[in-house]
């Protein structure tokens, strides 16, 4: 045989706060490509969703990410090479542990791609990173080192509040904290510590009020280095990134402070001599001329899946080929203009992202939570609006982030009082858009509430033209300039129907009557300059249109989750992937329509055709006016859209899914669950799983023959659940009672976690099904499952600090949420 | 108030109008930098064109003062997407629509400017007018209308000034000088003198400089006068010389070389430029609608030192005998990546070790 060279790739882990689809989508399509180039792969993963572990031809490990584990691996497979950067920080820093604990008798250490071996330890500790940065004379701020809490309070009156503090060898991912003022001091020094291995912290001086801004490159081995996107936060420092409004472009500070960001960022990469991609954090005052870089990150995150969705650039592509030393200027790539990895991209559209909050599923489950935004992350996921204009792309944004959640109902924010509202504008909360425009709305002027919030004047003047657009279209009933200006910022027929009182349909209609129609635009690096071949467009109002109908072939299209629920866009990823997957198999050429940049199901090569769009109505029948598609899969959850395409006749097929949380276990309890699979016909039993809070297993040797429930004909084919709630004590299992509870379809999270254990992919089952391809050997699959697997491990909570990101006192179930679940082995 | 955009090959564009209510004529292109669209605008290589910015808003950082690249704007139309409002205070004290107003230039804005960048990607630069009515003689108008074609005579300095200081003595060559160049000398302490671009040989000698630039500049460089060759014939015999854009053509021409015109210009910042000595790769600043033919250098005289790695143009020479140097692309960072800049230390240190 051959000789191949062994690589073992670290996955990204469980789901957790900043931490969705984005790594495994990374690793997917950097397998796919080692594979290509006949490397052998080794995948470590622990995250249950993982699409990556179902990849065909390479070699899989879903254990627990631990050293031990990844030593056994190196050892016992003889691994040449390891490569970590699509893995995200958690995979970095493990590689790191890795490389540290390494000892000569085990052999030769495998060969870090992508990274220098020197230079791994500085991923353990965020603090050193910087001071090694400062001590190349890049601009860090400087922090003073403190082990000792008395040390501290001893250096309070010489200390000019806000200070920033945070732990040196942290626990957790996020640890900054912001200080106003000496009160404060103490409970928050004594806290950081404890998040820290060493029990330091570190104190600096707070940038509080700077503006902030991302900046995402990549370096080749060559020392080539290229920019690949700078965005713009919406709040300045003192809110957490990921829970800021974001603004693909760095659009209020001049050339120069961009520029000088850009050479910064070189720096670092030629520093660490990285052959990938780097994602640095600054935070920007250019009136004091002060530019400082907070954050370092090279590897693979939410900014860099981020840059590589909207800018259109294969980041993931050219970083993998870049970490195997091919240098840019030599990679080849498809559906791209043969220039495209070389060139720096360049945008003329905006994206705006917006953070997705989980305060109203967690209020509706009784967990009460700070709702205030500070420097730790309180977001759960974001979505894209994607337009020509700010205003267009923020509206498609909000439609994306919020469409079903009340806070943003415009009328709900008018119940706000006056006190409310200066304190939520000083103290920014989830529903931070809608304040600002409400702001507007009572007569604060732009500077004024430029001064309060310290949000930079320009956003001001563009939400109040959002106002006084929606004051136009709601006083100037069934006017078609009105109805013409709404429909180019981005407004949805839904959204201009509730302003008018009138059905949907009316607002459709009356677009139809003016030939409003909307064109759409290819998402590509190079602003159109040159000509790409990508499949990846959003919608607008202008004159030119470049997405046709795909060729005369049969045609998929895909309705994506979005990111609106809590925690559960990973698995919702992972189900839409896998129906993109069956599609192609059966012959189908996929169309996705979605609208979240950490998505696993956006991997650019899983379906044929992009749309980057809200998923309302009007939306998704604008893009089937276009692709005609032969079937529309649709995610179950989506009852009015369900309800509109059926009475237009559409072809569909049903993603069984429930549109609300119920509730789970509590504390003394458990819950039951009876899960069987629905061919369209008849039900097949899969495994009966035992879920407390905070875990979830499968019930081993249990005999199905003996007790097989009851399972009425249902709408469509998929994974059901039958569930009750009983004793957390009780040891039997009353079948007679849970035959009579009403059948449930089984949450995308447990219908992957089931699948990995049983080897079955549920959702490529229920599309053949849906379509009548299931095979005999699919029938055997289904029906032996069973007999043929022995490894069960448990579901359960990862080790997210909730009450650090949430501030909550009832606890809270993330096996249920599905954020953050990974598995432990049973000894 | 809704204004137009016609274009010679009679596509029409209907927008808002921006800036100042005037009509005017120039060659259309477009520029995809994604920032410093006041540096852009103010830059004098674009004098007489109408630029259209396919970034999709432009505006958002307002209009610094420290930021211009020449005192007087003279670009004849500006189209965007959009534009952004901002508060005028004691940072900025001008916003972009006022600022054009008071250079008489028009704007458009709420355009599909990408369709545009389209075309024109496919037609090149063509003759276009900014119109109150796309009306049938608007169209006449503008066929009839000859564009100028002698743009740096429109803004070379028309006499000599001087910017002093204590160091070497640069004399910079003024085809369309833009404020960068400047300021990247000053960053040297050196003493500058400006000559118009019809400076003589002996006006040049009589100033007896240590080093000279010649400047970026508009407009085709075969519509030079012969005398501008002449000079630097003349000149990088005797002192180091440092050309670019604009300069970079003529001191190309004025050594045997021929300049095409582009199919299809290349305004921005994304292209990479390889520097073949070292192989490293920067990006910088790029605008310009000529190129030197590869084929006509003479191998002799001239080495190629730098070369768009997109659509493969010259970007540097080097005289093989003469210390005189020359770059297509704007290494004054003013807008543009930094990591072009050190071509003016190459000058710098040149001036510095050259002996007489």
């Amino acid at each position: 045989m051959q000789y191949r060279n062994k690589i073992l790739i670290i996955g990204g882990g469980a789901n957790n706060f900043a931490k969705e689809g984005q790594m495994d989508a990374a690793t997917y399509q950097i397998i796919e490509i080692l594979k290509q180039k006949e490397y052998q792969v080794y995948y470590l993963d622990e995250n249950p969703y993982s699409l990556s572990l179902e990849i065909e031809d390479i070699t899989t490990f879903w254990k627990s990410m631990t050293v031990e584990h990844l030593k056994e691996i190196v050892i016992n497979h003889g691994i040449n090479y390891i490569y970590a950067t699509s893995g995200g920080e958690h995979a970095m820093r493990l590689l790191a542990q890795l490389y540290i604990s390494w000892r000569e008798e085990w052999g030769e250490f495998p060969k870090v791609l992508g990274y220098s071996e020197k230079y791994l330890e500085l991923l353990l500790n965020p603090t050193d990173m910087l001071e090694f940065l400062g001590n190349h004379k890049l601009p860090v701020i400087k922090g003073i080192l403190i082990n000792d809490v008395d040390d501290a309070l001893d250096l309070i009156r010489e200390l000019e509040f806000p200070v920033m503090i945070k732990a040196v060898n942290p626990m957790v991912e996020t640890t900054r904290r912001l200080i106003n003022k000496p009160d404060d001091f103490e409970e928050n020094v004594l806290e950081v510590q404890k998040q820290s291995y060493s029990n330091e912290i570190i104190l600096s001086e707070a940038v509080n009020g700077f503006k902030e801004f991302s900046v995402q490159v990549i370096r080749d081995s060559t020392g080539m280095n290229i920019k690949i996107l700078i965005s713009e936060d919406m709040e300045p420092v003192g809110v957490h990134t990921n829970d800021s409004l974001k603004v693909t472009q760095a659009l209020t500070i001049t050339d120069k402070a961009v520029q000088t960001m850009r050479e910064y960022a070189f720096k670092t990469a030629d520093l660490l001599n990285l052959a990938g991609p780097l994602h640095l954090q600054f935070a920007v005052n250019e009136d004091l001329n002060e530019i400082y870089i907070t954050k370092v990150c090279p590897y693979i995150d939410t900014f860099s899946s981020l840059a590589s969705l909207v800018t259109g650039y294969p980041l993931i592509e050219v970083s993998i080929n870049a970490a195997l030393n091919i240098p840019f200027t030599q990679i080849k790539l498809n559906d791209y203009n043969d220039k495209v990895a070389i060139m720096e991209p360049t945008l003329d559209h905006f994206a705006v992202v917006l953070p997705v909050f989980p305060f109203g599923e967690l209020a509706a489950q009784g967990i009460n939570i700070n709702r205030r935004l500070n420097t730790i992350q309180h977001s759960v996921g974001s979505a894209i609006g994607i337009g020509r204009t700010f205003i267009e792309a923020l509206e498609k944004a909000i439609r994306s982030a919020h469409f079903n959640n009340r806070v943003f109902d415009p009328i709900f924010m008018r119940k706000i009082s006056d006190d409310e509202m200066i304190q939520q504008l000083i103290h920014p909360e989830d529903n931070r858009v809608l304040l600002l425009v409400e702001a507007i709305r009572r007569g604060y002027t732009v500077d004024e509430l430029s001064e309060l919030t310290g949000i930079d004047e320009f956003y001001f003047y563009q939400l109040r033209r959002l106002y006084d657009l929606e004051k136009n279209i709601a006083y100037n009933r069934n006017d078609r300039n009105a109805l013409l200006k709404a429909k180019k910022a981005g407004l949805s027929d839904g959204l201009i129907a509730r302003f008018w009182n009138k059905s949907y349909l009316d607002v459709q209609k009356m677009c139809t009557q003016n030939n409003f129609e909307c064109t759409y635009k290819a998402i590509e690096p190079t602003a159109g300059r040159y000509q790409n071949y990508i499949q990846s467009y959003y919608s607008t109002y202008e004159e030119e249109n470049e997405s046709y109908k795909l060729a005369e072939q049969k045609t998929a299209m895909v309705i994506g989750t979005g990111s609106f629920r809590l925690g559960d866009s990973g698995s919702a990823g992972y189900s839409i992937a896998s129906v993109m997957l069956e599609l192609k198999e059966l012959g189908y050429q996929t169309i996705l329509m979605n609208n979240t940049s950490t998505d696993v199901s956006l991997i650019p090569n899983l379906s044929d055709k992009q749309y980057i769009e809200p998923l309302e109505i009007s939306d998704v029948m604008n893009a089937v006016a276009i692709e005609k598609p032969d079937v529309i899969v649709i995610p179950g959850n989506r009852l009015k859209l369900i309800d509109a395409l059926e009475k237009f006749g559409m072809n569909l097929l049903i993603l069984p899914k429930d549109k609300y949380l119920e509730d789970g276990p509590k504390k003394h309890e458990k819950e039951i669950a009876y899960n069987f699979f629905y061919d369209g016909k008849n039900s097949y039993p899969i495994a009966l799983t035992e879920h407390k809070l905070g875990e979830l297993n499968v019930i081993e040797d249990f005999d199905f023959s003996t007790q097989r429930l009851v399972t009425n004909r249902l709408l469509s084919p998929g994974l059901y659940q039958k569930r009750m709630i009983v004793d957390i004590d009780s040891t039997e299992i009353d079948f007679a009672r849970l035959d009579t509870q009403m059948i449930h379809p089984t949450p995308f999270g447990q219908l992957a976690f089931l699948g990995k254990i049983f080897d079955l992919a549920f959702q490529r089952l229920t599309i053949k099904a849906s379509l009548s391809k299931l095979t005999k050997q699919d029938y055997l699959a289904i029906q032996k499952h069973i007999y043929n697997h022995r490894y069960f491990p448990t579901l359960v909570s990862n080790k997210n600090d909730y009450h650090l990101h949430f501030s909550n006192w009832e606890e809270i179930d993330s096996a249920k949420f599905e954020l953050g679940v990974t598995i432990k082995e049973l000894d | 108030m809704k204004r137009a955009l016609i274009l010679a090959d009679g596509e029409v564009y209907e927008g808002e109008a921006f800036g100042a209510p005037a009509t005017k004529f120039g060659e259309i292109i477009f520029h995809t930098a994604m920032n410093g669209y006041q540096e852009i605008i103010t830059n004098p290589i674009y004098t007489g064109q109408i630029l259209v910015f396919t970034t999709p808003i432009i505006g958002a950082a307002g209009i610094h003062a420290n930021r211009n690249e020449s005192i007087k704007p003279t670009i004849n139309g500006v189209i965007a997407r959009s534009i952004a409002e901002v508060s005028i205070n004691r940072q900025r004290r001008m916003n972009l629509d006022r600022f054009l107003q008071q250079y008489d230039i028009p704007g458009l804005f709420d355009i599909d400017t990408r369709k545009l960048a389209r075309h024109l990607r496919e037609t090149g630069p063509q003759k276009a007018a900014i119109f109150d009515y796309a009306d049938e003689h608007a169209v006449s108008q503008l066929a009839a209308t000859v564009l100028n074609n002698q743009q740096v005579a429109n803004v070379s300095t028309p006499k000599a000034y001087a910017n002093p200081g204590r160091g070497k003595h640069i004399v910079v060559i003024d085809f369309g000088l833009k404020h960068g160049i400047l300021r990247k000398l000053s960053d040297y302490g050196v003493n500058v003198s400006i000559l118009p671009y019809s400076a003589s040989i002996d006006e040049v000698l009589t100033l007896d400089p240590d080093g000279i630039i010649l400047s970026t500049g508009p407009g085709d460089p075969k519509v030079m006068p012969e005398s501008v060759l002449t000079l630097i014939r003349v000149m990088q015999q005797k002192v180091p010389l440092y050309a670019i854009g604009l300069g970079h053509e003529l001191f190309a021409l004025a050594n045997g070389a021929k300049i095409n015109k582009m199919d299809s210009e290349h305004h921005g910042m994304n292209h990479p430029i390889e520097e073949i000595i070292t192989g490293n790769k920067i990006f910088a600043m790029q605008g310009s609608g000529y190129t030197i033919d590869v084929d006509s250098i003479d191998k002799k005289k001239l080495l190629v030192t730098h070369i768009d790695l997109v659509d493969n143009s010259i970007q540097g020479l080097r005289h093989r005998e003469f210390p005189a140097f020359s770059v297509q692309f704007f290494p004054d960072a003013s807008p543009g990546p930094k990591e072009a800049t050190n071509s003016f230390d190459d000058f710098m240190e040149t001036v510095d070790q050259y002996i007489l």
